[in-house]
C-alpha cells in the first residue's frame, strides 16, 4: 500500500507537519516567555510595592495598621498579576469574572463568619485599641501578649506559653481590657487589719512602706481609703503606682515588705475567726 | 570616688562614695564590677586595692578590651529628674527667681580608649512620674531645697562627690501667681563641670506660660561657682544643632 502514494505528496506532508510543528512550538514559546516576564516584572513591583508600603507606615501607622496595609498591597498585586497572566494566556475573564461573581455569591453566604472577622478585625483596627506585644485581658479569662494581629484573628501567646487565636468578631463582642495600654499602672492592695489595731498606725506604715520601696513610684502618690468594717477587722484599701515594666518586682516587694512592717510594728492581719462559748454546768 | 586605675589581675579594687561602693577585679580577658549600697553615708574615697571584699557581691563580668584601665566619671541620670522642692515658693506674675538645687550623680566607667562600658547610680534610686497617668514621662526622684546663691556657699565649703549643684531660673510668664514644689529637670541637654571637687551643670531656664512649661539651658558655668572644666558633655538636641550650625554658616558667609 504505502508503495501507491506519490512521492511528491508524501514530501509535502511531511514539509507541512514540520512547518506547523515549527509556527506551534514559537507561538508558545512566545506566550511562555511572556507569561514568564509578566510574573516576574509583576512579583517585582509587588515586591517593590510592599516594600514602599513598608518604609511610609514604619514610623507614620501602628505595626498592627502597618502589617495589615502590607498584606493588603501584596494580595492585591498578587490579583493584578494573576489577572494579567489569565490576560496574556488568552483566557477570556469577562465569562471568568461572571463565574467568580456567582461563586463570590454562593462563598459570601458560606463564609459569612469569615466576612464578619474581616469586617470586625477593620472596626478593631480603626479604634487602635491594642498592638503587637500589649498584655491583653478578653473576657476576664484569657490573658496574655499580643502576638499577630491578622486579618481574622489576634493571636494571643499566654504566659504560659500557649497560643489562643481570638476570632475578631469573638473580640468586637467582648469586653477587652489593655493592661499595658498606659507607661503606669497601680497596684490595688486589701488588707484587713484587727478592730484592736490603729488604722492611722496601718496608714503611716504603709505610707512610709511604699515610699522606701524604689519599684513604687513617688508621684502619682499612694492611694489610701478604710473601705468599711467587715466580719473580720478593718477593711483597707492601699493602691501603689509602678512603671508597667516593673510589675513582678514591685507587687512581690511591696507585699513582702508590707507584711514585715506590719510584724514589726505588731499590726496584725484579720482573718476569719469563730470564737466558741462553752456553757459551764 | 571619681579616678582613673588600672586593674592588676587577682586584685580587687574599691572605689567609696558617699551612697555606694564599688568593686572591681579583672580575672583574665574579663572584667568584673559589683555595686554594694550603703544606708549610712559614708567616707568617699578613690579606687584602692582591697584585701577582704564582702562575700556576697553580685559580681558582673564582660570582656574587657584592650588595656585594663578604668576610669569613674560623673554622669547625670538618663531618665529627667523630679525635683520635689523643700519648700513651696509662691510666684507672682512676672517674677524671675534665680537660684540652686543639688542633683544626685552616677559614675560612668570608661575603657581605657574612652568607651563608655557601663553606669551605675550612686545611691538606691526611685522613680517619680510627671504627668497624667496616661502621658507622662518616668524620672528619677530627687528632693532637693530651692537654695539662694549665700546658701550654696555651705555646699561649696564641704562639697559632695555625689551631688552636681544646678543653677536653676525660674520665670512666672503667666498672668497669675504660682505655687512652685515640683520642678522636671531633662538631664540630657546639661553638661557636667568639674573642679576642686565640686560638680555643676549648666543653668537650667523653667518657663511657665499659660500653654505649659519650657525648660531650656544656658550653657556656660555660673559665676559663682567659679571656673570648671566640661566633664560630661551635654547631648545637643537637633533645634540647638540646627541654630548652631545656621550660626557657622552664617559666620562664614559675612566672615564675622
Amino acid at each position: 500500500m504505502q508503495g501507491s502514494i506519490p512521492a511528491s505528496l508524501t514530501l509535502d506532508n511531511l514539509k507541512l507537519k514540520e512547518s506547523l510543528g515549527n509556527l506551534i512550538t514559537l507561538e508558545a514559546l512566545g506566550t511562555a516567555l511572556k507569561l514568564a516576564g509578566i510574573l516576574v516584572l509583576g512579583l517585582v513591583v509587588v515586591r517593590i510595592a510592599v516594600g514602599i508600603t513598608r518604609r511610609l507606615t514604619r514610623k507614620t501607622v501602628t505595626p498592627r495598621t502597618s502589617e495589615i496595609l502590607i498584606k493588603l498591597v501584596r494580595y492585591t498585586g498578587f490579583f493584578l498579576v494573576a489577572v494579567n497572566l489569565a490576560n496574556a494566556a488568552g483566557l477570556d475573564l469577562s465569562a471568568l469574572l461572571g463565574a467568580a461573581g456567582i461563586a463570590g455569591i454562593a462563598i459570601g453566604f458560606a463564609a459569612q463568619t469569615s466576612i464578619s472577622n474581616l469586617i470586625s478585625g477593620i472596626f478593631l483596627l480603626t479604634e487602635k485599641t491594642y498592638a503587637v506585644g500589649d498584655v491583653l485581658d478578653v473576657g476576664g479569662g484569657t490573658v496574655g501578649i499580643v502576638d499577630s494581629i491578622d486579618m481574622l484573628s489576634v493571636k494571643l501567646k499566654t504566659f504560659d506559653n500557649r497560643l489562643v487565636r481570638i476570632p475578631n468578631e469573638t473580640l468586637v463582642k467582648t469586653n477587652i481590657t489593655n493592661v499595658t495600654r498606659y507607661p503606669i499602672r497601680r497596684l490595688n492592695i486589701n488588707i484587713s487589719i484587727t478592730y484592736s489595731d490603729d488604722i492611722e498606725k496601718a496608714r503611716r506604715v504603709l505610707m512610709e512602706t511604699a515610699d522606701a520601696n524604689p519599684w513604687i513610684l513617688r508621684s502619682p502618690t499612694p492611694f489610701f481609703i478604710v473601705e468599711g468594717f467587715g466580719e473580720s477587722g478593718v477593711n483597707l484599701f492601699f493602691g501603689v503606682w509602678f512603671a508597667k515594666d516593673d510589675f513582678v518586682e514591685a507587687k512581690n516587694s511591696i507585699h513582702i515588705e508590707i507584711k514585715r512592717s506590719f510584724d514589726e510594728e505588731g499590726i496584725e492581719f484579720a482573718f476569719r475567726t469563730v470564737t466558741v462559748y462553752q456553757k459551764k454546768g | 570616688m571619681w579616678s582613673t586605675f588600672t586593674l592588676s589581675p587577682g586584685t580587687t579594687y574599691v572605689a567609696r562614695f558617699p551612697g555606694a561602693s564599688f568593686y572591681f577585679r579583672a580575672d583574665g580577658f574579663l572584667w568584673g564590677v559589683a555595686s554594694e549600697y550603703v544606708a549610712k553615708p559614708q567616707r568617699p574615697a578613690p579606687a584602692v586595692p582591697v584585701r577582704n571584699p564582702p562575700k556576697d557581691l553580685a559580681w558582673k563580668y564582660s570582656a574587657l578590651l584592650g588595656a585594663a584601665e578604668l576610669t569613674l566619671r560623673p554622669m547625670l541620670s538618663p531618665r529627667p529628674y523630679e525635683v520635689q522642692l523643700g519648700q513651696i515658693l509662691s510666684i507672682l506674675p512676672g517674677v524671675e527667681l534665680d537660684g540652686y538645687i543639688f542633683l544626685p550623680l552616677q559614675a560612668e566607667i570608661l575603657a581605657a580608649e574612652g568607651r563608655v562600658l557601663m553606669s551605675l547610680p550612686l545611691g538606691v534610686r526611685k522613680n517619680s512620674w510627671f504627668g497624667s497617668p496616661q502621658a507622662g514621662i518616668l524620672c528619677e526622684a530627687v528632693v532637693s531645697s530651692f537654695s539662694a546663691a549665700e546658701e550654696v556657699g555651705a555646699f561649696l565649703a564641704a562639697p559632695s562627690p555625689a551631688l552636681a549643684v544646678c543653677p536653676v531660673t525660674v520665670k512666672n510668664d503667666m498672668t497669675e501667681g504660682m505655687d512652685l514644689s515640683l520642678l522636671c529637670i531633662p538631664t540630657d541637654i546639661l553638661s557636667i563641670y568639674g573642679g576642686e571637687g565640686i560638680f555643676a551643670t549648666d543653668r537650667v531656664l523653667c518657663s511657665f506660660t499659660a500653654d505649659g512649661l519650657q525648660v531650656k539651658p544656658k550653657r556656660g558655668m555660673d559665676p559663682l561657682l567659679g571656673r570648671m572644666e566640661v566633664r560630661h558633655a551635654a547631648r545637643r538636641g537637633p533645634e540647638e544643632r540646627f541654630f548652631a550650625r545656621g550660626m557657622d554658616l552664617l559666620r562664614y558667609i559675612t566672615s564675622i
